[in-house]
């Protein structure tokens, strides 16, 4: 009997505990709450650490696997100009090194889709942080600072490789899905509101870590600068180049390495800017591409040979040229950064070097006809490569010349700026008015397959099909 | 609050104890003696009558002991068939005329209450109580109680289809009956299934059920496979727990474009004991191993399948359901099906003691054959012939420096080894109509055929025990089933290294160390897969319990909670002795956790109720509360630099680390009323308001229905044969889209950088999307002639819309998609079968029976799919499952290179089956029995070629890092000279963009997608009974042994690869021949 007392107590309670919560509070047991481990969106922006974290998720994601600011534009660029060619024939490289891209080419693809991702991120940030939020204003100017400098540069680098691109400020798809494709121009003026935006809420100062004091792997205002310097001389407006270059140069912050082997290194003193790997698998993505894993192993990436034949014999800058003869035949690979392993961690990428910012100044300067002036940065450069200084600058033309053997010498196989300066300069004899520098160097290398339309690379195709207010490119369908 | 629980408490108590034991009738007279004892009492001199009449008569119970007028009155009164008449006398007894009897019959009907049980006295639900005469009937309820109005003079036929009937002749006698059925002749091992809905007469819901029989089978999945007509589960791969794939009426949704190969979005609702299978159909390891990276989807997202952790021996009965009607009982997220499975529960009455053992032994049915040595070496040195290259010892050392006399065969080397197939199992039950208990247990363990110990085994235990109370108001029971298994696979898929040239050299050297190269050259060490061990170690714990309570004779309440957990934990090595030892390798150590835990709580009251006198009516209104949760994390080290330190987190160089959390809630309730009248006509209406946690807090409910109907339109006079028509329409949802789409959600960085941490965004949500509905229209009908033949042949029409799906937005937004609804349709339809016959010649008798489905699947409607991300996928009017392809025109007997006829051209070919089915056959005489089992299948599937040639690095004629250079043997039916007429293009050491791009014309032609049909002798076994006589002087009750051969032979035009598995780089399946005992003691 006393069992049945137990039970019939059991069902009763079963009955009220199973059957009262789905009367009042269904809400309550659908409610599975924001994930355990996952923050979700209202929360970033009140807390100073979230704040943070989601701008350092940025950095992060550039530099999470190899992508369009980890590796890839010192490797493709250079493939479609006379830089960078294979020993070997991959299919993904293929068609960069032909100069016929198709347009469902899963490289052009993956680094627009990449680099709107980070600009998705930054326009978060740049919400988050202009809109209603709790952090502590210091700290709002620093990350904000970095989001505007972050978004300019994925800009730069889309606007140079594609044309005219969507310029997206939101992180709202209903609106960003739709946008066509903005005039170079507009991006442009954005990219130096987002920097003088930028300038205005950094400091000179870098921010650095307990575990890594000296790194100078975060957006400061000389970096800003730096990038400010670069886009006014792709825009032409010279003395702007010149003066924000100058301030980057009279910081005193920067010198350039006497030993051109210590360039690249974690503590190089020449970088401005410099993103720091964060896989174990490489040091640099860079290191990992160019440096064969067998110490004397035939390198994949080569140099093209012109580089190797216009650099002098005496330049330390050879230092940065890997040769092996391998099989009778000799190799010459991009040596820059030293380790294809990942450890001793020792490399970090750079981004924004004092270098540069010489040429940037050279070049300024010789637009504006300040020849001597040019020549001077010019053979700054060129005394840390143990050459001496060059005479016999008379002329504006022989100027930029000079300037272009400098950039090539210093830049080369780093973030495609051999590919930008060709296609941004005028031939120097030119058999047209219109011609680019490109078409002169690329109608002697590759006169089979280059056209003047290849200056671009066509918008990925799957984009047009999801987008169809953006248009293609001329010279591809 | 308290005084309402004190009153309900006190009620309660009350029913309580008037429900206690039923009070027996009480004793009565025959007619006869009871007029002989009135007629000594004086009251009459004689009797007239006839005998016969009195076998109508029925027992008086009216008190004899005072005699007065009214004596005989009352007597006759409570007589339905007799009447009398007192003259002088003589008492004269006659018969009443019809119309007598008819109007007196209201006066001669009883309510009865009574109880089915089985001959262990265990309760029999579904059990049907029929009054002959009048064709009305009602069923017994989960305790095995019914309740009717028995009109006196007619037969109370109980039937069930697993038992003998029992007929009862009216009694006036008492108003508790209690029935006991026996089970009819024991199924032969392989029964012939039932349908799940024939034991349920009146069911007008479309499923199908399986009862598992005793002999060992290797998992649930293959079972669903092979019984269920309709649903289409092949293996992906040969290995031991390896996930199926699964089909099962056509997909309903779209799901993510990446998914459209795989879609697990369209994974039906599994339901163990009760409890949701939180899994479903999703590989539940984390870690890549050979069969492919678990969480990419595609035809090859194939993983560790945790239903390998239950033990088919521990099930009692798989349960598919289909239509809206079925579905809608459990639940809203059946639109793709309802799947349950239910382990064995406690029966017997004496003790009983049930062992069994079997052992097996497996070979590896053949995998792609390739060339050997010469003609390997003559397609190499013809590629180079081809391109103008003069083969140079860089270029080709295998033609130059290699061995070229040497000859190895890889397929040999990887697959001629015996599997071993070990099972063991007890089963221990006892009980009496009160207490019931089982417990069992089991052990097996599967290898394969590699030269390397790779296993899967499984321990599992399981015990149930069920309670019912004296005066059948409660019934309790509790099921727990604890299982673990222990796999060890590989890490990397070494089917590949079956390509390694033949004359690739030894691969070991003479003290057993890998060798690595040759002459210099390179490759990749086949045995070197061996040491990439993948240990998957699942554990998997099930609990539930119920309580049901008669509250009132026509109210019960019932609850039930069940509670799971299956944990995985795997880790997995590629040690430095793996790899090649030239650029200093370092080892790699990865370890993961995957863990589901799910809580269900399913309150319900049931109603059962006569109305009108001729309609049997049960309500049910209920509840159900279910929360899961996953939690997993993975972790990777890299960089050891010694393998006795691979594991030990402090030497590793680096290491990564991964973790997911989430919570998935879902309620709803719901309302059924079912209407019988007659035992002809049926009705079923079902109401459900569910919510899922899975869509935003304004979208997360949505109300779902389904009615269906039923009528038996002819049936025989003892009701063993009859014909029913049936059909149901309603609607039901789906909500797999995955936990948390609706919010946006920050993932935490892998790394830290600078030394912080960082924050990601996860993707776009959307809070508005709402539930996919599929609403569903069936018919059927079903033929039943005795026990002889049975045939079901359903058609149904099932359309999904409102899908929701990751729709795909330009990257420019920031992410590639976005999960929302959009309103495209998909439409299923399809025929199914599922005929049985039986036939008995004396001791020889034959069953058989087919299941057939011709499924087919359609896009009705896909807004402007041309300018959408889809139109590579999809087209409409066509199934989803399709391949768009060019049309092949040959090889081109000039340039040696495949060529397609119109490069504008768009052919539509459709790779779902076109129709599959099984045939079983079962011959017994006397003791000994037959069953084969052969499975057929009509489809297409890519040709095993394009699994060589659209992977970049294998491209006929070319080498590769690995030296993975062979080719298969149908190669050498290749252009080879001017003119010739081949099927393949001409080999070429280079990937220049004209080969290249052939070779993409032949990817994406129809030459690509072959026919796949094939026909498989899946199963043949033979079973001997061992005999009574035998049995007894030995103290056993019953003993079998039997033989068993799968996979015996197949027919197919398919090449190259198994037509089931279809990829030519997974692990083939076994050819396996088992023996076996079992002993009941």
């Amino acid at each position: 009997m006393d069992l049945f007392r137990i039970f019939y107590k059991w069902a009763i309670a079963a009955l009220f505990v199973t059957w009262l919560p789905l009367i009042t509070g269904c809400d309550k047991l659908l409610d599975a709450g924001s994930p355990p481990n996952k923050v979700i969106t209202p929360q970033v922006y009140k807390s100073d650490s979230l704040a943070q974290a989601a701008l350092i998720g940025i950095y992060f994601k550039m530099m999470e696997n190899f992508g369009p600011h980890n590796g890839y534009m010192s490797r493709f660029p250079g493939f479609s100009c006379d830089e960078l060619f294979r020993t070997n024939t991959i299919e993904q490289d293929q068609p960069f090194l032909t100069n016929t891209i198709p347009s469902n080419n899963l490289t052009i693809w993956f680094i627009w889709t990449n680099t709107y991702g980070y600009i998705y991120q930054c326009n978060d940030v740049v919400e988050g942080l202009t809109g209603p939020n709790s952090i502590t204003p210091a700290l709002r100017n620093q990350l904000l600072g970095e989001a505007y400098f972050l978004r300019a540069f994925s800009y730069f680098y889309l606007v140079n490789l594609y044309g005219d691109v969507p310029l997206v400020l939101t992180t709202n798809y209903s609106q960003s899905a739709r946008i066509p494709r903005t005039p170079i121009d507009d991006v442009y003026k954005q990219m130096i509101d987002d920097l003088k935006a930028a300038q205005d809420l950094l400091t000179n100062e870098y921010v650095t870590t307990p575990d890594y004091p000296t790194a100078r792997v975060r957006v400061n205002r000389l970096a800003v600068k730096a990038l400010m310097a670069r886009i006014y001389l792709y825009r032409g407006e010279w003395a702007n180049a010149a003066g924000s270059a100058t301030e980057v140069i009279q910081s005193d912050s920067y010198q350039l390495e006497t030993n051109v082997q210590q360039s690249f290194r974690y503590d190089s003193k020449e970088a401005i800017l410099q993103f720091m790997p964060v896989s174990n698998a490489y040091n640099t993505a860079e290191g990992s591409m160019f440096v064969p894993i067998v110490p004397n192993g035939r390198p994949a990436i080569i140099l093209c040979d012109s580089i190797l034949k216009y650099m002098d014999p005496l330049d330390k800058r050879k230092a940065w040229v890997r040769t092996v003869t391998v099989g009778g035949k000799q190799y010459n690979s991009p040596y820059k950064y030293k380790l294809n392993t990942g450890t001793p961690r020792e490399e970090y990428n750079m981004v924004l070097r004092l270098a540069e910012q010489y040429c940037i100044r050279a070049e300024a300067r010789a637009m504006q006809g300040q020849l001597p002036d040019a020549v001077n940065d010019l053979n700054t450069v060129r005394k840390r490569a143990g050459l001496p200084d060059l005479t016999n600058i008379t002329t504006q033309t022989q100027a930029l010349v000079a300037v272009e053997q400098e950039r090539r010498m210093e830049l080369f196989a780093e973030w495609g700026h051999r590919w930008f300066d060709l296609k941004r300069w005028p031939a120097i004899t030119p058999t047209h008015p219109d011609e680019k520098r490109i078409d002169e160097v690329m109608n002697a290398l590759r006169p089979a397959t280059w056209k003047t339309t290849a200056v671009l690379w066509p918008i990925p195709n799957s984009e047009i099909i999801r987008n169809p207010s953006l248009t293609q490119n001329e010279g591809y369908n | 609050m308290k005084k309402v629980l004190g009153y309900l408490v006190m009620v309660c108590c009350i029913s309580v104890v008037k429900g206690q034991d039923e009070v027996p009738g009480r004793q009565g007279h025959s007619l006869e003696k009871a007029l002989k004892v009135l007629k000594s009492k004086g009251l009459f001199k004689d009797v007239v009558t006839d005998k016969r009449l009195m076998k109508l008569a029925e027992p008086v119970y009216v008190p004899l002991d005072i005699a007065d007028d009214s004596l005989l009155q009352r007597i006759f009164a409570e007589q339905p068939y007799l009447k009398y008449n007192l003259i002088a006398n003589r008492l004269a007894i006659s018969r009443k005329t019809d119309a007598e009897i008819e109007s007196s019959r209201a006066h001669f009907e009883r309510k009865v209450n009574g109880i089915v049980l089985t001959d262990a006295s265990s309760p029999v639900q579904d059990a049907s109580v029929q009054l002959r005469s009048r064709r009305y009937g009602v069923a017994t309820d989960s305790l095995g109680n019914f309740s009717i109005v028995w009109s006196a003079g007619d037969t109370l036929d109980i039937t069930h289809v697993n038992y003998k009937p029992v007929s009862l002749a009216w009694k006036g006698t008492g108003k508790s009956i209690n029935v006991q059925l026996v089970l009819k002749d024991p199924m032969p091992p392989v029964a012939i299934t039932t349908g799940y809905f024939s034991r349920e007469k009146g069911s007008t819901a479309g499923g199908s059920q399986v009862k598992v029989g005793n002999f060992p089978n290797t998992d649930v999945l293959k079972i669903i496979h092979e019984n269920i007509p309709g649903v289409f589960a092949p293996p992906s791969s040969g290995l031991p727990g390896t996930t199926h794939k699964f089909q099962f009426r056509g997909p309903t949704s779209l799901g993510a474009i990446v998914e459209l190969n795989y879609r697990p979005s369209n994974s039906p609702l599994f339901i163990v004991n009760g409890i949701p299978w939180a899994p479903s159909l999703r590989p539940v390891n984390q870690l890549t191993t050979m069969v492919g990276v678990p969480s990419a989807p595609g035809v090859g997202a194939t993983g560790f399948d945790p239903f390998f952790t239950i033990n088919p021996l521990d099930i009692e009965s798989i349960t598919v359901l289909k239509d809206a009607e079925a579905t809608a009982i459990y639940g809203a997220r059946g639109a793709n099906g309802v799947i349950i499975i239910t382990t064995k529960k406690s029966t017997s009455k004496k003790p009983r003691l049930v062992v069994s053992a079997s052992y097996g032994v497996g070979y590896s049915l053949p995998a792609m054959s390739l060339m050997n040595t010469s003609q390997y070496l003559a397609m190499r040195r013809e590629a180079f012939r081809n391109d103008n290259i003069t083969p140079t010892p860089a270029r080709a050392p295998d033609l130059l420096l290699w061995d070229t006399t040497r000859y190895m065969d890889y397929n040999k080397l990887l697959l001629s080894g015996t599997a071993n197939n070990l099972n063991e199992h007890f089963s221990f039950s006892q009980g009496d109509s009160l207490f019931q208990f089982l417990l069992n247990g089991g052990f097996s363990s599967q290898t394969s055929a590699l030269p390397s110990n790779i296993y899967g085994k499984r321990w599992s235990l399981l015990s149930d025990f069920s309670f019912r109370s004296k005066n059948r108001k409660i019934k309790t029971g509790i099921t727990a089933y604890v299982s673990t298994s222990e796999n060890k696979w590989l890490s990397d898929n070494v089917m590949f290294a079956t390509l390694l040239a033949p004359n690739a050299p030894y691969l070991t050297d003479s003290a057993g160390n890998l060798n690595w190269k040759d002459k210099g050259v390179p490759f990749r060490n086949p045995l070197s897969y061996f040491r990439n061990t993948d240990f998957i170690h699942t554990g998997n714990a099930l609990f539930h319990t119920y309580l049901q309570y008669k509250i009132l004779p026509k109210l019960r309440f019932e609850t039930s909670v069940g509670y799971q957990q299956i944990n995985v934990e795997e880790e997995n090595k590629f040690p430095i002795s793996a790899q090649n030892p030239d650029p200093t390798p370092t080892g790699i150590y990865n370890e993961a956790q995957n863990r589901f835990t799910t809580w269900i709580v399913e309150p319900g009251l049931h109603y059962t109720d006569t109305i009108l006198k001729k309609v049997q009516v049960q309500g049910l209104l209920g509840a159900s509360w279910s929360s899961q949760e996953n939690d997993r994390w993975r972790r990777s080290y890299t960089g050891y630099t010694n393998d006795g330190l691979l594991g030990i987190p402090e030497d590793a160089q680096g290491s990564n680390y991964f973790s997911d959390k989430s919570r998935y809630l879902f309620l709803s309730t719901f309302a059924r009323l079912k209407l019988n009248y007659k035992n002809i006509y049926f009705l079923s209406l079902i109401v459900r308001r569910d919510g899922s946690s899975r869509f935003g807090p304004e979208n997360r409910y949505a109300n779902f229905g389904a009615i269906g109907a039923g009528w038996i339109f002819w049936e025989n006079a003892n009701k063993t044969s009859f014909a029913k028509l049936r059909g149901s329409f309603g609607s039901t949802g789906n909500d797999q889209i995955g936990d948390y789409a609706y919010l946006n959600t920050w993932n935490t960085a892998a790394q830290y950088y600078q030394g912080l941490p960082g924050i990601y965004p996860t993707g776009l949500a959307n809070p508005y999307y709402q539930w996919e509905v599929t609403r569903k229209l069936e018919a059927g009908v079903e033929l039943h002639l005795n026990d002889n033949l049975s045939a079901i042949i359903t058609g149904y029409r099932n359309r999904s819309k409102n899908q929701v799906m990751n729709f795909l937005l330009p990257g420019q937004v920031g992410f590639g998609n976005i999960v929302k609804n959009f309103p495209a349709i998909i439409q299923n339809t399809g025929i199914e079968a599922d005929i049985a016959y039986k036939k008995t010649w004396g001791n020889f008798s034959w069953c058989n029976k087919l299941t057939l489905a011709i499924p087919q699947n359609k896009l009705i409607r896909f807004d402007d799919l041309e300018n959408s991300g889809y139109a590579k996928y999809l087209m409409i009017g066509k199934p989803l499952n399709i391949g768009i392809v060019q049309r092949f025109a040959g090889v081109d007997g000039n340039t040696g290179l495949f060529t397609i006829a119109d490069p504008e051209e768009r052919l539509a070919i459709n790779l779902d089956p076109v129709f599959f089915g099984g045939f079983r056959n079962s011959f017994r005489f006397k003791q000994v029995e037959l069953t084969t089992y052969l499975e057929f299948r009509r489809q297409k599937a890519p040709h095993f070629m394009s699994y060589i040639y659209s992977n970049s690095n294998l491209s006929p004629g070319q080498t590769n890092i690995d030296f993975y250079t062979n080719q298969p043997v149908e190669l050498e039916n290749r252009w080879r000279q001017q003119g010739d007429e081949a099927t393949w293009q001409k080999v070429s050491t280079l990937t220049s963009s004209t080969v290249k791009n052939a070779i993409g014309n032949w990817v994406n032609s129809d030459a690509q997608l072959v026919d796949a049909s094939y026909l498989r002798m899946k199963n043949v076994q033979l079973a001997f009974t061992l005999p009574d006589g035998f049995c007894k002087k030995r103290f056993i009750k019953a003993a079998s042994v039997y033989a068993n051969a799968e996979n015996l032979f197949t027919i197919t035009p398919f090449k190259g690869a198994d037509p089931e598995l279809q990829t030519p780089f997974s692990l083939p399946l076994q050819r396996t021949f088992t023996i076996g005992l079992q002993v009941t003691l």
